[in-house]
């Protein structure tokens, strides 16, 4: 029998600390605790093996992250902190003012660069933690300021978001994006690293009151900092001085970025030739943002892959009447009248159109994205739709396309092989295979067709034998395997189960839609129908309104 | 100068000089130097009185001498009788030379070797001011900091700027410090899923939800849900998208499950399933097996449903086969054609052997044949049938013309009713003697049919014949210590071998050359010996019901069949624990069996299925035999959750009988 451990040195108590224990060992506040935990990137951990019954349920830090805490020159300032919050509020108890003031001069404060090299010591960890970082920063930058979330702060996220989209669209990094409920997803390729971020769509964002917007603003303190210094990196790698002048960093900047400065930058920078190869997709193009288009995530992905921008609005290089503008992007239900006077040269598009290109790399045409036209399916650029096992209709069509054939509305149904028949065939010719043979012989009306359906039956019957010799090695797989397996299968038939569930709703819809009178589409029908509405309701004010405004109509007609 | 020395100067008087110089030469007397020039001298010194000067006359000389401020004052001092000279203190502190108070002072440790410390300046400290200078000059510290004003320069710095200066932190060196990193291992936060197709805002019509479901998320919690809190919807144009209502939300519930999760290392396994499933040989290079449903043995019945056929078995010649049913008639068939040649009804037998014994109700129902046995040697033609509380022995009639003898000879005994020679086993079985005889199948046998019923005190579930065809043991299960009873045909007798039952017995069977008896309770195979009258083994076979059991020609190896779906191999050399559990069967397994010449073995159960294994045992100790599925054979149907309740292998041809609770009796060959 070997050496008893004691509980101390070995398993679960050497390793594992509880979090009030870790509190009480550190000597801090709760609240202290949970803010050193986000900024050191200290979480609890699941330990391995078997926690006794007494400790189930309980969070568990590695007693090795904690004793790092402790050492933390954070720490150290978080209790300074609190003796100079303590002598700061005797003075104001005492309406000592003066002494309260020449006091709160020398207020300590604590930089956190230490953790962002201590947490990600390679440039490379950086980027692939960033995620997170954009998706808050962006969130911060369309907050208003609350007590938790200053004011400040915003202004903080919203210069690192216009420096962030400034270098992804110099940089020309932009592989994906998205136009989702919860956003529009962006993703940037730096270092073959992919980073994914959601900028929320710029209206007045819901703050619902049981969120603890503290907890977000420690996380913003510490993602603050780790952007500031990968943004260093990064621009200074293209040879631009970091942080930005305060020009850019200045009102209008939302989640966007100047044409100028990436104009500017365009030269210096040496693109890889992924990011040249999507620079060529928009290049020699010229978009047109109106004044309803949302211009941030538009005019940053529209530089990235190689267009020149002009919007509707302050500062923009290019005006409305530019004889260069190739594509309008208008999102109105239709086009202003003022739109008449503008060069003929210009296509009037809704901006889905960008994105769509950008995703399949391919310029679509404008037919189906035409201002007032119901728009196609946004389609996910994340999904792979062969490991989904499931492709959806615009997908295939859109491929179609690229492949250089020519775009049919229906996907062709399979013919169903007739399988049945073969199979009551193959069962009688088991049991009466001699007597089949003979039949063969007689009638030899059309060999041809004899000869398919004995290729087919061989071919069904060696199937049969695999399926057969498959089950039977799956009889001989051991407890363990088999659980495995059957798991395995489980999963396989799960995602089967899901693919064909969208099968079976895209052939129901289709049905529906066929269904409609004369095949048109739901919207079209409705379109139609307010069409007749109006008419009729025109015919009955007809002799009241004589001239006015009906005039045009009239003489259109 | 005068050099005349100590004369009277009044000797020179009368002459015009007053002495002679170094060199001889007579120093004249000078006009002053006459008598009196003294009244000339006090008016001189008189007009001087206020300059400070005072003369007098050096007669030795003949010159004037201005007497000095401090010559005046000693002379003034000597004049008032105190110490000539003015810095002569008389009254000075005292100093105590011999106490030793201040031996600096007092000088007298003055030699004393001194450190080199004492009377250097420090360097350290040096170094420090120096230091401090330098970050003075450098503006990193200011004078506040240097009189304790501010503790932490970073704290003055801060509120200079308010914010840190970002500058190159990593610089390309850091693969290094990466293996110089100590602590535990980090664990990164696994990244939010992308976003699907549901998730835009013009999702292809597919994704859309129905209402149903919307109907059906509501009861869920937003975890459990496909999307989480975003309900699929579909817009008609980018400028009826609104903010979304859940983002501040979601991205909160992110930063928590960032710094409150915990985090493990979870090693996804990623492999082909199919990688999982063991490679066999071939199941075409392990011919021959019986593979296709080739005869069909049709029972005669009356009613709507046919009797369930509990058991068949094959004479070892091959020629015939027989039947146990449910209706408690033993039938005999042709192999070959099918044909139904005779047909006995066992139950009847069995239950005038009882009613023989109670001597009460002769009109009771039928009994099923639940086993049924045919003698394994080939010599002797007759068959051994399990019903009711009865083995009953039937003469087939099948013999040939060299063993008709034999078999007349070995069954004479049993016809004349038999003696139990021990007194135990006489109380437990009688042997009843039957009197009908019916006309054999072939013209040289001298009878068939019942000879005589083995009635016992319980219900009999089991009997079986030794390879030699002259023993044979019956089980009845029920009947407590007399459960297994071992008879012997030849002379009519029969023993009971343990005199107290180990659990209920299941099944039994006999080594094929040597002296042993297996005997299967529920959970365990009991190995004995028969000729030492001891236990050899216990075979544990971790199954709950054990149902059937047989043992391989080799008589090294065993296979078990149980109600719990298992068939477990023994490799009686090996251990006592199975040497391979196999579990593929859905339903209870009823009945194992190998077949006598070639290496197969077969297994029926209630799921309507009978596997086929290709099982070849080597006399190779060194070689574990080889278990290879080759085939399932799928014909009868289930009623009433029975499936095939039987099987029986050819005795000479690859071929399988089967029969189950559907009535049917199948003979599957090897096409």
């Amino acid at each position: 029998m070997g050496k008893k451990q004691k509980s101390e040195h070995a398993g679960l108590e050497a390793t594992f600390i509880g979090r009030s224990k870790c509190i009480k060992m550190l000597q801090v506040t709760i609240k202290d605790f949970r803010r050193l935990c986000i900024l050191k990137g200290i979480y609890p951990r699941e330990p391995r093996g078997r926690v006794p019954g007494k400790k189930k349920g309980q969070t568990f830090y590695h007693i090795k992250d904690i004793r790092a805490i402790a050492h933390e020159p954070v720490l150290e300032k978080f209790r300074e902190f609190r003796s100079f919050m303590k002598k700061i509020r005797r003075a104001a108890g005492r309406n000592e003012k003066d002494e309260a003031h020449r006091k709160n001069a020398v207020c300590p404060s604590y930089t956190l660069h230490h953790l962002v090299r201590e947490r990600y010591p390679r440039f490379v960890d950086a980027i692939s933690d960033l995620d997170d970082a954009l998706t808050l920063t962006y969130l911060f930058a369309a907050l208003p300021s609350n007590t938790a979330i200053k004011a400040k702060m915003g202004a903080k996220a919203k210069t690192l978001a216009a420096a962030w989209g400034a270098y992804c669209s110099t940089a020309g990094c932009i592989t994906k994006s998205f136009i989702s409920v919860k956003g529009v997803y962006l993703e940037a390729t730096i270092r073959d690293v992919p980073i994914r971020w959601v900028v929320p769509h710029s209206f007045t964002q819901f703050m619902p009151e049981d969120v603890d917007y503290k907890v977000m603003a420690t996380f913003f303190e510490f993602y603050e900092t780790l952007m500031n210094f990968v943004l260093f990196k990064l621009y200074s790698d293209l040879g631009v001085r970091y942080p930005l002048p305060e020009i850019e960093g200045g009102e209008e900047v939302k989640g966007s970025t100047t044409s100028i400065l990436g104009a500017n930058l365009s030269g210096l920078t040496k693109l890889d030739d992924e990011a040249v190869k999507r620079r060529r997709l928009f290049a020699g193009l010229t978009f047109y943002l109106s004044r309803e288009v949302p211009r941030g995530y538009l005019e940053l992905l529209s530089l990235a892959y190689g267009a020149n921008v002009g919007w509707e609005g302050a500062n923009s290089p290019i005006s409305a009447k530019d004889p260069s503008i190739t594509h309008h992007i208008v999102d109105r239900p239709k086009l202003l009248s003022s739109y008449d006077s503008l060069p003929k040269s210009r296509e009037f598009i809704q901006p889905q159109w960008i994105l769509d290109c950008t995703n399949f790399m391919f310029l679509l045409p404008i037919i189906k994205y035409g201002v007032g036209k119901p728009l196609p399916p946004h389609l996910s650029p994340w999904v792979d739709n062969e490991e989904e096992g499931y492709t959806p209709s615009y997908a295939i069509e859109i491929n179609k396309l690229k492949n250089g054939e020519e775009p049919t509305e229906e996907v062709e149904e399979e013919e169903p092989v007739d399988v049945n028949a073969i199979e009551a065939e193959m069962q009688k010719g088991v049991e009466e295979s001699e007597d089949d043979d003979d039949d063969d012989e007689d009638d030899d009306t059309d060999d041809k067709d004899k000869k398919k359906i004995k290729k087919a039956r061989a071919a069904k019957i060696r199937e049969r034998d695999e399926k057969e010799a498959h089950e039977l090695a799956k009889s001989m797989m051991g407890r363990k395997a088999a659980h495995l397996y059957g798991r395995m299968q489980h999963g396989i038939d799960k995602k089967q189960a899901k693919v064909d569930g969208l099968e079976s709703r895209r052939r129901e819809a289709k049905h529906t839609k066929e269904k409609d009178e004369s095949g048109k589409s739901f919207g079209k029908q409705k379109v139609e129908r307010l069409k007749k509405e109006r008419r009729r309701v025109e015919d009955e004010y007809k002799p009241a309104l004589i001239g006015g405004t009906m005039k045009k109509s009239k003489m259109k007609r | 100068m005068n050099r005349i020395g100590r004369v009277p100067l009044h000797w020179y008087d009368e002459y015009d000089h007053i002495g002679y110089d170094a060199h001889g030469k007579k120093v004249i007397k000078t006009a002053s130097a006459e008598g009196g020039n003294l009244i000339d001298q006090a008016l001189a010194n008189a007009d001087n009185k206020g300059k400070d000067r005072f003369m007098i006359h050096d007669a030795l000389n003949d010159k004037n001498i201005t007497l000095t401020a401090r010559q005046l004052e000693l002379i003034r001092r000597i004049q008032g009788g105190a110490y000539a000279h003015p810095e002569f203190d008389g009254n000075a502190d005292y100093i105590d030379y011999y106490s030793g108070v201040n031996p600096e002072i007092s000088g007298l440790n003055s030699n004393r070797d001194l450190p080199k410390a004492k009377f250097q300046p420090s360097k350290w400290e040096k170094m420090q001011v120096d230091d401090l200078l330098r970050k003075l000059a450098n503006g990193d510290i200011s004078m506040d900091y240097l009189t304790g004003k501010v503790r932490d320069m970073n704290d003055v710095h801060k509120n200079n700027k308010n914010k840190e200066k970002p500058y190159m932190l990593w610089t390309g060196d850091e693969e290094d410090e990466l293996d110089r990193k100590k602590g535990p291992q980090h664990i990164a936060a696994p990244k939010l899923p992308p976003p699907g197709h549901a998730e835009s805002y013009i999702p292809p019509d597919e994704y859309l939800p129905t209402e149903e479901e919307i109907e059906q998320w509501k009861d869920l919690e937003p975890k459990e849900r496909p999307h989480g809190l975003l309900i699929p919807k579909k817009f008609p144009n980018l400028r009826s998208v609104g903010a979304y209502e859940h983002s501040v939300r979601e991205t909160f519930e992110r930063c928590l499950d960032l710094y409150l999760c915990p985090r493990i290392m979870k090693r996804r396994l990623n492999i082909d399933p199919e990688s999982l499933v063991p490679k066999l040989p071939k199941a075409s290079d392990l011919r021959p097996f019986p593979t296709a449903k080739c005869i069909q043995y049709n029972t005669p019945y009356e009613g709507v449903t046919p009797p369930i056929i509990r058991c068949v078995t094959a004479s070892p010649d091959g020629k015939f086969m027989a039947s146990g049913a449910s209706d408690g008639f033993v039938r005999l068939w042709e192999v070959e054609t099918g044909r139904l040649l005779r047909s006995w009804n066992a139950s009847k037998a069995a239950l005038s052997a009882e009613s023989e014994a109670e001597g009460s109700n002769g009109t009771e129902d039928t009994k099923p044949v639940v086993c049924l046995e045919w003698n394994p040697n080939p010599s002797h033609h007759c068959l051994l049938a399990a019903v009711g509380k009865c083995a009953v022995l039937i003469a087939t009639g099948t013999e040939g013309q060299h063993n008709a003898e034999i078999t007349a000879a070995l069954l004479s005994s049993a016809k004349s009713g038999g003696d139990v020679s021990s007194a135990k086993a006489a109380k437990a079985v009688q042997w009843v003697t039957m009197s009908e005889t019916e006309t054999p199948v072939s013209s040289f046998a001298g009878f068939s049919g019942p000879i005589s019923a083995l009635r016992t005190k319980a219900e009999m579930s089991k009997v079986r014949w030794h390879v030699k065809g002259d023993y044979f043991v019956s089980i009845s299960p029920k009947a407590g210590a007399p459960s297994v009873l071992i008879h012997q045909l030849s002379k009519g007798n029969s023993q009971q071998p343990f005199s107290k039952a180990k659990g209920e017995a299941q099944a039994a069977c006999f080594h094929p050359n040597k002296p042993f008896l297996f005997v299967a309770s529920q959970q365990h195979v009991r190995v004995y010996h028969l000729v030492k009258q001891a236990m050899v083994k216990r075979l544990i076979s971790g199954c709950r019901w054990i149902s059937s059991l047989d043992i391989h020609k080799s008589g090294d190896h065993l296979i078990v069949g149980s109600l719990d779906r298992r068939m477990v191999w023994f490799d009686l050399d090996l251990s006592s624990t199975p040497y391979k559990t196999l579990k593929y069967h859905e339903r209870a397994v009823r009945a194992v069996q190998f077949h006598q010449r070639y290496p197969l073995m077969a297994s029926a159960s209630d799921d309507g299925s009978v596997h086929i294994f290709h099982s070849m045992v080597y006399s190779d100790l060194m070689r574990n035999p080889l278990i290879v599925p080759v085939k399932i054979l799928r014909g009868h149907t289930i009623q009433n959750r029975h499936g095939v309740l039987t099987l029986a292998f050819h005795p000479t041809q690859p071929w399988i009988f089967t029969a189950g609770a559907d009535g049917k009796i199948f003979l599957y060959q090897d096409i």
